[in-house]
């Protein structure tokens, strides 16, 4: 019996050690060559498309296997990406456009690929190559944009006899119609900061660069004052009257409420980014009543000013540390060129090589067109992004304005730019 | 000669009881000690560095530089707040409801068991689960009813939301402590009080509550801890809203987003023995209400 009870204990200790043990070990049983995509695309409709040029890169390559982490990057894509960094299990494949990620830069993380043959063969623009570039060297392999503006319900706009309108004026007298025939006008959603931040760039985005401000955000966050600025509170004012006619829970709602609003005809106007498209398409195909296309958000009263604003959406960036690493450029070389086609067609999104598909909605394809004709401004012309930390501020100051104007509140633009000027100054104070 | 032997022996046995006791303990010890104690131990010096970014090796000492700030910095301040206005209501309703339905299904039959498990089964969904549910009843029922906006979107009404939110999923686990400590209670003290014409309140008052401190102390000690550490619920509801920002949402954003790692390690450490001293002293204070049955 004593015998058995020192038995016991010391299995039980051996199990509770070899526990810890287990923890450390990784293998691929299959005996092909892994690689890790590290990314932060949590619609399905880009999971798919992943998955898809992943299929067609293993059938060209059988000795490769893929391991897809997704996060959300709102929440934990980084701290995530991190902690595998110092854990020792550094992807091969890291999702990002380099700006956002400067210490994975300065730390050695992802390769310099400035020169890539495959990336000059697409024939990007400046602005394009400057959103997966820091400092002057490119470190991300493009392959889609980002866009945002007006998703609208074309039955509804024909039922009520509309016309797409071309200045905010115009837009205020649409809504107002919409809201006569008994519709909500839109189906919003600012419980994530991405909502609030597009809401303000018709106006921001341009103006900076059509006066040359090209240093803007760099400027804001070394201490320039906002006020220096006055488009900035002109693109307050000017979505204070597209909040006048949200519904409240627009304050509450998620990208997938507001998407199931627009598609089940509950509201007839959404202002959405592109990167939803794949979900509106994959909503709407349970509803076969519904139609939709999509117009730029004009913010001005001059027509000229409302002009498509891109970014580039999804890049990637490589490893070089990886034993690994020249597997993936080849990867990521295969995805952007020949494995685009499939990716465009599986997720919906814009490819920033400009080839497109008969297969695409038409929403996709007319945005296509758009930037092929040369008519846009890109984030990639401004010399900085903001950090996170800026970042994360502002959209606190836009979702403060939002609750203000929907629930009536009496603070003034004027009042939220001094707010909004302190979130700024708080954290110089701490950097 | 022979006493010395005895006294050996014995001392002999009691180490070996201890060994293997040890032993026995040894793996949650280890458990401790790898996952809790010793990272904590190691992220002290941290908070006296200006480290920045976690995949850095750059940090020089700055003494208690980062503490100084921390408790002057009103975004830390605010979270704080925001903080206790969360756990303070969630502790004393989850624990009011939780005894609330412990006393209504606390008897053994079909219906109180199938009551049981239906007042558990919110425990089990994950937080962020909860907060999406929780968005949708806001939204089209309480709105569509009232008319008014979901607590979720508004700064001064999203503790309160969330504090319903937290009840709903903690009071099954709450109700079960409860269960057991009135299951514990004998029943001749109620048939004594009862002979001696006690109500049922006065019973309540006099016989069930002293009674059950002890659950009181494993519930309010466990909600205190969960209140207090709060993330998963603001972080998938009100992300934006300075409202709803809690102090493990300071620490993290400092640590992982701002790349601020002493300063957030510093957060960190002075909530935990924050922490650490308010448990300490509510154990205490309802340990001195303890009665032995």
């Amino acid at each position: 019996m004593k015998k058995g009870k020192w038995i016991i204990a010391i299995m039980v200790l051996i199990c509770s050690v070899s526990l810890f043990a287990q923890g450390s070990g990784e293998a691929s049983d299959s005996g092909k060559t892994t690689i890790t995509v590290f990314h932060y695309m949590t619609q399905n409709s880009k999971q798919a498309g992943l998955e898809a040029v992943e299929a067609e890169f293993m059938a060209l390559h059988p000795e490769v296997e893929f391991e897809n982490i997704v996060y959300s990057q709102g929440t934990d894509y980084f701290p995530q990406l991190t902690t595998a960094i110092n854990s020792g299990d550094v992807p091969e494949i890291i999702m990002g456009n380099p700006s956002l990620y400067p210490e994975l830069i300065e730390n050695g993380i992802v390769m310099d690929i400035t020169g890539d043959s495959a990336i000059e063969e697409l024939g990007l623009s400046a602005a394009d190559l400057g959103d997966c570039s820091f400092q002057g060297r490119v470190y991300a392999y493009p392959l889609d944009y980002k866009t945002w503006g007006v998703f609208y319900n074309t039955k509804v706009f024909e039922e009520l006899g509309l016309e797409i309108p071309t200045t905010a004026t115009e837009l205020e007298e649409v809504s107002k119609a919409i809201e006569a025939a008994g519709y909500d006008v839109w189906a919003d959603w600012y419980s994530d900061g991405a909502s609030v931040d597009i809401q303000t760039r018709p106006i921001i985005w341009t103006a900076g660069i059509m006066n040359g401000d090209t240093d803007l955000f760099e400027q804001l966050m070394n201490g320039t004052p906002i006020t220096d600025y006055p488009y900035i509170q002109e693109a307050l004012d000017d979505w204070a009257r597209r909040l006048q006619f949200n519904r409240p829970d627009a304050l509450s709602n998620s990208q997938d409420q507001a998407i199931e609003l627009f598609v089940s005809g509950v509201c007839p106007m959404m202002y959405m980014g592109s990167w939803a498209i794949g979900d509106i398409e994959a909503k709407a195909a349970g509803n076969p009543g519904f139609s939709y296309g999509f117009f730029l958000c004009p913010a001005t009263e001059d027509p000229a000013d409302t002009i498509l604003q891109i970014q580039v959406d999804d890049a990637f960036m490589v490893n070089p540390n990886s034993p690994n690493a020249d597997i993936a450029q080849e990867f990521m070389r295969y995805w952007i060129t020949e494995g685009g086609l499939t990716w465009t067609e599986v997720s919906s999104q814009p490819l920033i090589s400009g080839q497109s598909s008969d297969s695409l909605p038409q929403v996709v394809r007319d945005i296509a067109a758009i930037k092929q004709a040369g008519e846009y401004v890109g984030y990639g012309q401004y010399t900085m992004a903001y950090t996170s930390e800026y970042t994360s501020a502002w959209r606190r100051g836009l979702t403060e304005w939002a609750e203000n104007i929907i629930t009536g509140g009496s603070v003034t633009s004027d009042q939220q730019i001094a707010r909004i000027q302190q979130l700024f100054d708080d954290i110089r104070a701490l950097n | 000669m022979g006493n010395i032997d005895l006294s050996l022996s014995r001392r002999k046995r009691e180490r070996r009881k201890l060994i293997i006791n040890m032993l026995y303990i040894a793996p949650a010890l280890i458990f401790l000690l790898g996952v809790v104690i010793i990272p904590f131990l190691q992220a002290i010096p941290y908070s006296f560095t200006n480290w920045r970014s976690l995949l850095s090796d750059k940090r020089e000492w700055v003494g208690f530089s980062n503490y100084a700030t921390l408790i002057k910095n009103e975004r830390f301040l605010i979270t704080v707040r925001n903080t206790f206005a969360y756990t303070v209501p969630y502790i004393i309703i989850t624990n009011v409801i939780g005894l609330g339905l412990a006393l209504l299904v606390k008897r053994g039959n079909t219906f109180n068991n199938f009551g049981r498990t239906i007042f558990f089964l919110p425990f089990t969904v994950s937080t962020v689960a909860s907060a999406i549910v929780w968005n949708y009843v806001f939204v089209d029922i309480y709105s569509a009813i009232t008319g008014n906006i979901s607590p979720f979107g508004l700064s001064n009404q999203v503790i309160a939301g969330m504090v319903v939110v937290g009840t709903w999923r903690d009071m099954g686990y709450c109700m079960l402590i409860f269960i057991a400590g009135l299951l514990a209670i004998p029943d001749d003290y109620y048939e004594a009080a009862m002979i001696e014409g006690a109500g049922v309140f006065y019973r309540f008052i006099h016989i069930t509550l002293p009674l059950i401190v002890p659950a009181f102390t494993s519930n309010v000690t466990l909600l205190l801890a969960w209140g207090l550490k709060l993330f998963d619920l603001p972080m998938a509801i009100a992300r934006n809203m300075q409202a709803a920002e809690t102090v493990t949402m300071f620490v993290y954003d400092n640590i992982f987003s701002y790349s601020r790692a002493g300063f957030g390690q510093a957060a960190a450490i002075l909530f935990t023995i924050v922490l650490l001293i308010l448990t300490r002293v509510i154990t205490w204070l309802f340990r001195r209400k303890e009665v032995e049955l």
